[in-house]
């Protein structure tokens, strides 16, 4: 039974994984620039099918250990390259203005660059398999097997967590984003050039939307839609973790993960709403979240 | 290859078929000739409705007149029709087309455009029908609301003359209103619900369909308990279910419950689940929970992406060597290449309970062999089950036309004397024999699935060891979703109503073996 408990836990835990990095970027971007971003979820898309198409390019040519490194930063760049064109163009169109307008043009943005990738990739859902079985799988006691693949999933939402805490806290650039996103007039008298910090987190956002969906690719399919699903549950976190809030991302996560794979587990008919239950508590008794601020 | 063509690319010259490719296409008109003709023996010597002979309204341009003119009947019901006064038109057939062209549902919905395009070229290079070329429209299939107002489109707008399409359970119950209200001849290949004509459309005039979905549910489930079997020596009892949340899934559901109760009352049910669909990346959790239920088998009618992403997680769990049995009522249901050679081998291999390229064996059925032939030629890659049923269709549509024309002798028939004929449809198709009926407009064929195995010639996953149940030993009687069936009853289908009320507890309904 032990067995079977732990096999939940991580479960949880590699839901929770992924789901950090979309939610991170997501609470990012708005603690700065105060824009709720439904494109966000295209530019987790972006991040699976970039690396789903470049693995299928060049993975029997490149030996395994580097399959590793590829998905990262071949999800990763796919997303911010979409990221620096995406902000300056049109989201900075937006900023200050009405929620209408943001999220008006976030979803049409989202459903450009959905009809990009059919023109892009087809119609098919693209997937690689390859660095999902090289790892193999380890017994984990009463017959169970987890795949190892699932770790390194895992371990890589932990170190992202890590180093966005150093990254905000500790870099000089970390610490401009969060004086911008208290005060951008103050942040701009003392010489600091505010558009470029937009430009910047929106990158920076987007890269960890693109990384989150390239990490899943090797145990998944990256397809049109797949954007919607994870937004759906990324916008779960941010209201439970606090819009804004790297800390409350990560918890939110958590709180989603362990939520959604207790749900499943045994109340798979309401899975979704026992997450939105939570959430609606945590609206009612903190309006702003776990960790929001206004 | 010795006993199934794999690849028909790959038979050696000398074992190929001799025949032309308009040979080919003449043999297909006589078996579509020919099983028009049979069918057509069997209702003349069924009792007939008398025939009068009436005068038939005709508009023409101007004022309508009314033209007398001698009746000619064809079995069956009565069609009163005039002739010489309905010149063929000139104008190209349109046929307009709706399926999934892209995203999760693509891999079924893009073989239906192909196989329905096939179709059309085909008959174009052949003349035509009456020598009216056909066009295809295609639009994409969506959510209900969008797919409605698609269809009404093509019919208002675009003016089609033929409506061939649908995938989705979701959209063909709410098309087919519509398609009646606007006398739109419109044949569904899938959208396979049973409720489109137990309940929605429960009289049906303009709305036909290739095949309907109790076959599927029932032929798999059987194949759990026969796989468990062999396996074994005996029966399982532990079920459990992960399906898709949509109508699809939930009536697989409902018919595999509904068998699994009267033939095994002591069967347990130790998860089930109806997971989003589609767009669902990860099924670790569902996956632990089955693992943990322990269950003898698993039914599930995953499909498309969705079903990729679940079976690779599956065998890191080692799923596949945990459960004894599984079976997915549409995993070999998209194109044949979509699984990959990684997908677990000797497990259960679902095609809708519809069609495999590979059965009828090629050799045996030259139809079918055409059309796999032919099609690999076009789209370089082999045909799946709603490739066959749109190919199929337009087809019979063509078949139906000419038999009515040459009653007629001259005139382009009206959707009103087609109907009668498709009605009593009958053909050898690439799945083998189908017949409509005229009572709920599905098209029958009897129900397969089979076991997984992998092919490194063909260099993907495939079904193999075909298991067959004659469909009519698994699906309502005539009727019966009009004289017996309460669509407002506590059953969600003639055929689950059927079971309950008809299928013997403990013991495996006639003319189905394990």
């Amino acid at each position: 039974m032990s067995n079977i408990i732990f096999l939940y836990l991580i479960s949880g835990l590699y839901y929770a994984a992924y789901l950090f990095l979309v939610a991170a970027g997501l609470t990012i971007i708005f603690g700065l620039a105060r824009v709720v971003n439904l494109a966000h979820g295209a530019l987790y898309a972006i991040g699976a099918y970039v690396a789903a198409w470049l693995m299928g390019l060049i993975s029997k040519q490149i030996p395994p250990p580097l399959w590793y490194i590829i998905i990262i930063i071949a999800g990763a760049a796919g997303a911010a390259f979409v990221g620096i064109i995406i902000e300056p163009l049109l989201l900075r169109r937006v900023y200050g203005r009405l929620e209408e307008f943001q999220l008006l043009l976030t979803f049409a943005i989202l459903l450009i660059i959905e009809d990009l990738e059919l023109m892009i990739w087809g119609p098919y859902p693209l997937a690689f398999k390859e660095p999902y079985h090289y790892l193999g799988a380890v017994s984990i006691g009463g017959g169970l097997m987890y795949p190892l693949y699932g770790f390194v999933v895992i371990a890589m939402g932990w170190l992202i967590a890590l180093f966005l805490w150093f990254f905000m806290t500790k870099t000089k650039l970390g610490i401009i984003i969060r004086s911008a996103a208290a005060n951008k007039e103050v942040t701009a008298a003392i010489g600091h050039n505010v558009k470029s910090i937009y430009t910047k987190t929106f990158i920076l956002g987007a890269t960890l939307a693109g990384i989150g969906g390239a990490i899943v690719m090797p145990s998944a399919t990256a397809q049109l839609g797949l954007g919607i699903d994870i937004l759906v549950f990324a916008f779960a976190v941010v209201v439970i973790g606090g819009l804004g809030s790297l800390k409350g991302a990560l918890v939110g996560s958590l709180i989603v993960g362990m939520t959604r794979v207790v749900g499943i587990a045994y109340f798979p008919e309401i899975e979704l709403a026992l997450i939105w239950l939570i959430a609606v508590i945590v609206l009612v008794f903190r309006p702003l979240g776990l960790w929001g601020r206004e | 290859m010795p006993e199934t063509f794999s690849n028909p690319k790959e038979v050696p010259p000398e074992a190929r078929s001799k025949l032309s490719r308009r040979e080919l296409l003449g043999i297909i008109g006589g078996l579509v000739v020919g099983g028009a003709i049979g069918a057509a023996a069997t209702y003349v010597a069924a009792p007939k409705e008398v025939v009068k002979e009436v005068a038939k309204t005709v508009t023409v341009p101007g004022p309508t007149v009314t033209v007398p003119g001698p009746t000619v009947t064809v079995p069956g019901p009565t069609v009163t029709v005039t002739p010489g006064a309905r010149p063929v038109p000139t104008t190209p057939l349109k046929i307009g087309c709706q399926t999934f062209m892209k995203g999760g549902n693509a891999p079924l919905g893009v073989p239906l455009y192909e196989g329905l395009v096939a179709a059309a070229e085909e008959i174009n290079k052949a003349g035509g029908i009456l020598g009216r070329k056909v066009e295809v429209i295609v639009r994409d299939e969506a959510g209900t609301d969008e797919t409605v107002k698609e269809y009404k489109r093509l019919v208002l707008e675009d003016k089609i003359d033929l409506y061939i399409g649908l995938i989705s359970s979701a959209n063909t119950p709410a098309v087919a209103p519509h398609a009646e209200e606007l006398k739109c001849l419109s044949l569904f290949i899938d959208g396979c619900t049973d409720v489109v004509f137990d309940v929605v459309d429960r009289n049906p005039v303009y709305v036909f369909r290739n095949h309907f979905q109790s076959p599927d549910g029932l032929i798999n489930n059987f194949q759990l308990m026969r796989l468990y079997k062999r396996k074994t020596g005996k029966l399982p009892t532990r079920f459990a279910y992960i399906h898709p949340d949509y109508g699809y899934g939930r009536l697989v559901h409902a018919h595999a419950r509904y068998a699994t109760d009267k033939v095994m009352p002591e069967n347990v049910n130790a998860y089930e689940a109806f997971v989003k669909f589609p767009g669902t990346t990860d099924f670790s959790a569902y996956i632990t929970k089955m693992l943990e239920v322990k269950p003898d088998v698993v039914l599930s009618s995953e499909w498309g992406g969705d079903f990729k992403a679940f079976y690779k997680q599956a065998l890191g769990y080692g799923y596949f060597k945990a459960i004894p049995v599984f079976i997915s009522t549409l995993s070999h249901g998209t194109y044949p290449e979509f699984l990959e050679t990684d997908y677990p081998e000797g497990i259960g291999a679902g095609v809708h309970a519809n069609y495999w390229f590979e059965y009828p064996l090629l050799d045996q059925n030259p139809v079918n062999k055409y059309f796999v032939d032919s099609y690999f030629a076009k789209w370089k890659r082999y045909p799946n089950f709603e490739a066959e049923g749109a190919w199929t269709m337009l087809w019979a549509f063509k078949g139906a036309v000419e038999e009515i024309y040459a009653k007629i002798k001259g005139g382009w028939p009206e959707t009103e004397e087609i109907v009668p004929i498709l009605e009593r449809w009958a053909m050898v198709c690439p799945a083998g024999v189908w017949q409509i009926r005229k009572d709920n407009h599905n098209g029958y064929k009897d129900a397969i699935s089979g076991v997984s195995i992998n092919d490194p010639k063909l260099g993907f996953n495939k079904l193999t060891d075909p298991y067959y149940i004659r469909v009519d030993k698994i699906s309502a009687p005539p009727r019966w979703q009009l004289e017996v069936f309460d669509p407002k009853g506590p059953h969600p289908t003639a055929t689950a109503d059927w079971i309950f009320r008809t299928w013997k507890k403990g013991e495996l309904p006639d003319g189905v073996t394990l």
